[in-house]
């Protein structure tokens, strides 16, 4: 049985005339100036031990996709299985996001370390808050997370003394503190510059062969070839094409997919 | 005229306005102003965090506090809760009265100081709290509400500042604090002008202290990731 199983996503960002206008107590919800489908229908299948890149033009709502089955957006329509229990991503209980999010970890674009927090304290603070777990048990974790991403010499700095690439070694190494069943990554070397990139794409690497699932919404060609066991190729909200990677890359099915490698090694 | 200004009997009275001044100021303005300010800033948070969170009523109800304090003279809120209340049978003491007043004052504009402050705070912060486990309380205690105060700091410093001076207004409604120890003395002796002068200095004196503690709390702060 697959670990995560996803069917007919849908999502629409709508705009309003008035902006930041909000529904009050007993006001009626306003009505939108302008709707953008950004998901519209999407399905995808996840193995235990996966990796799966999903690649695709800016606004072709990857990004959205990762963050509705974390439940950051709430989808308009779509289902989530994960372990044999399904999740309605339009209308979950906080009971049962909560529940999900126990079994999953979100490495950000933008890291989202905890700017008050320490290293250390970004990776425990879940552990200690959330999961109740005692404060020294909770710091060996985090110690050894760090030492995985090669960072226990910066446990006691804040995330503005560190480097990008440092500081989503960290983001890395809290979503890693939890023990969780897959890390959705969304672009997570998007802010940073090569150099910084192969740092963070090292551990990310290291992370796949020791078997860990991952959904990895990128634009890293190289780690998507290389790396991802299977890649996903998504334009204006659906999947166009998706297959193991060897063959993603080698032989590409559908036009669109061909022309948009194509323009990508063009960049290379 | 300078010396008519500070002639011997000038000075003696100033020397010896100074202690009831000084006493005044430590035993009425301070507590007054530190007891105010922290029942107002008690008021801003909560009144700040149903606006950020957006609780149905209570955040229009916060609207409509901060509308209404705002709106209308400290001077004024002070004679309606000393001299106005007790027509409807609720009698209060004069300090008890004051600290009502300067509290509900300072918290709206204190709330109004906090909710730019936590809005300020990045979206990313709650969306990583999430992500680990946390609840939404959670996240504010420990992540964002920390981050906002720190980015209030200066504006809450402010009020704190304007809240002292403030507390002179208090001498309208027989609270024997810091300005009504000066104009007693001077009431008596007929010296204004060093007297009065006196009273700037001391008032000067406590919000000095104020801003040297400002400086020492940032740099505190700062020195643990707060910045």
């Amino acid at each position: 049985m697959a670990m995560l199983e996803i069917r007919g996503v849908h999502k629409s960002f709508h705009t309003y005339a008035k902006p930041g206008v909000h529904p009050g107590i007993f006001g009626r919800a306003p009505k939108p100036t302008s709707s953008l489908d950004v998901l519209r229908g999407v399905d995808l299948t996840v193995e235990k031990g996966d990796v799966v890149a999903i690649l695709g033009p800016s606004g072709s709502g990857k990004t959205t996709l990762l963050r509705c089955l974390n439940f950051l957006e709430t989808a308009d329509a779509g289902q989530l299985t994960f372990d044999g229990e399904t999740f309605d991503l339009a209308h979950a209980d906080r009971a049962s996001i909560a529940r999900l999010r126990r079994k999953t970890a979100f490495v950000f674009q933008n890291y989202n370390l905890f700017r008050n927090k320490t290293a250390l304290q970004n990776v425990t603070e879940g552990l200690i808050v959330a999961r109740k777990m005692p404060k020294a048990e909770a710091d060996a974790v985090g110690m050894k997370m760090l030492e995985k991403v090669g960072l226990a010499d910066r446990a006691d700095y804040y995330p503005r003394q560190l480097s990008g690439g440092q500081q989503q070694r960290v983001a890395i190494a809290r979503a890693l503190a939890s023990g969780p069943e897959i890390i959705y990554f969304d672009e997570p070397t998007s802010a940073l510059d090569p150099e910084l990139t192969g740092e963070v794409l090292a551990v990310m690497r290291q992370l796949a062969q020791e078997g860990m699932t991952m959904l990895v919404v990128t634009h890293e060609m190289g780690f998507a070839r290389n790396v991802s066991s299977r890649t996903v190729f998504m334009e204006n909200g659906v999947v166009v094409e998706e297959a193991p990677s060897q063959e993603f890359f080698a032989h590409p099915k559908e036009a669109r997919t061909r022309e948009f490698l194509q323009k990508i090694s063009h960049t290379e | 005229m300078l010396e008519t200004l500070l002639s011997n009997r000038t000075v003696s009275v100033l020397w010896e306005a100074l202690p009831r001044i000084l006493s005044a100021g430590l035993t009425m303005t301070i507590p007054l102003t530190l007891v105010s300010f922290t029942l107002a800033m008690v008021l801003a948070v909560a009144v700040a965090l149903v606006q950020y969170a957006r609780v149905p009523v209570l955040s229009q109800l916060a609207r409509f506090y901060i509308w209404v304090i705002r709106g209308t003279p400290l001077l004024v809120q002070l004679f309606i809760i000393f001299y106005g209340l007790p027509s409807v049978g609720i009698m209060l003491d004069a300090f008890p009265a004051a600290v009502i007043a300067f509290a509900f004052n300072e918290g709206a504009y204190c709330a109004e100081t906090m909710r730019g402050a936590l809005e300020s705070v990045p979206q990313g912060q709650l969306e990583a709290g999430y992500c680990v486990g946390m609840s939404w309380w959670q996240i504010m205690r420990r992540i964002v509400l920390p981050q906002a105060l720190r980015t209030a700091v200066p504006a809450l410093s402010n009020s704190l500042i304007g809240m002292i001076k403030d507390t002179s207004l208090a001498s309208n409604i027989t609270v024997a604090e810091l300005f009504m120890a000066g104009q007693r003395v001077a009431a008596r002796t007929y010296i204004f002008l060093p007297i009065y002068c006196e009273v700037a200095v001391v008032y000067l004196l406590f919000c000095t202290v104020i801003t040297k503690l400002q400086g020492l709390l940032e740099r505190q702060l700062n020195a643990h990731g707060f910045q």
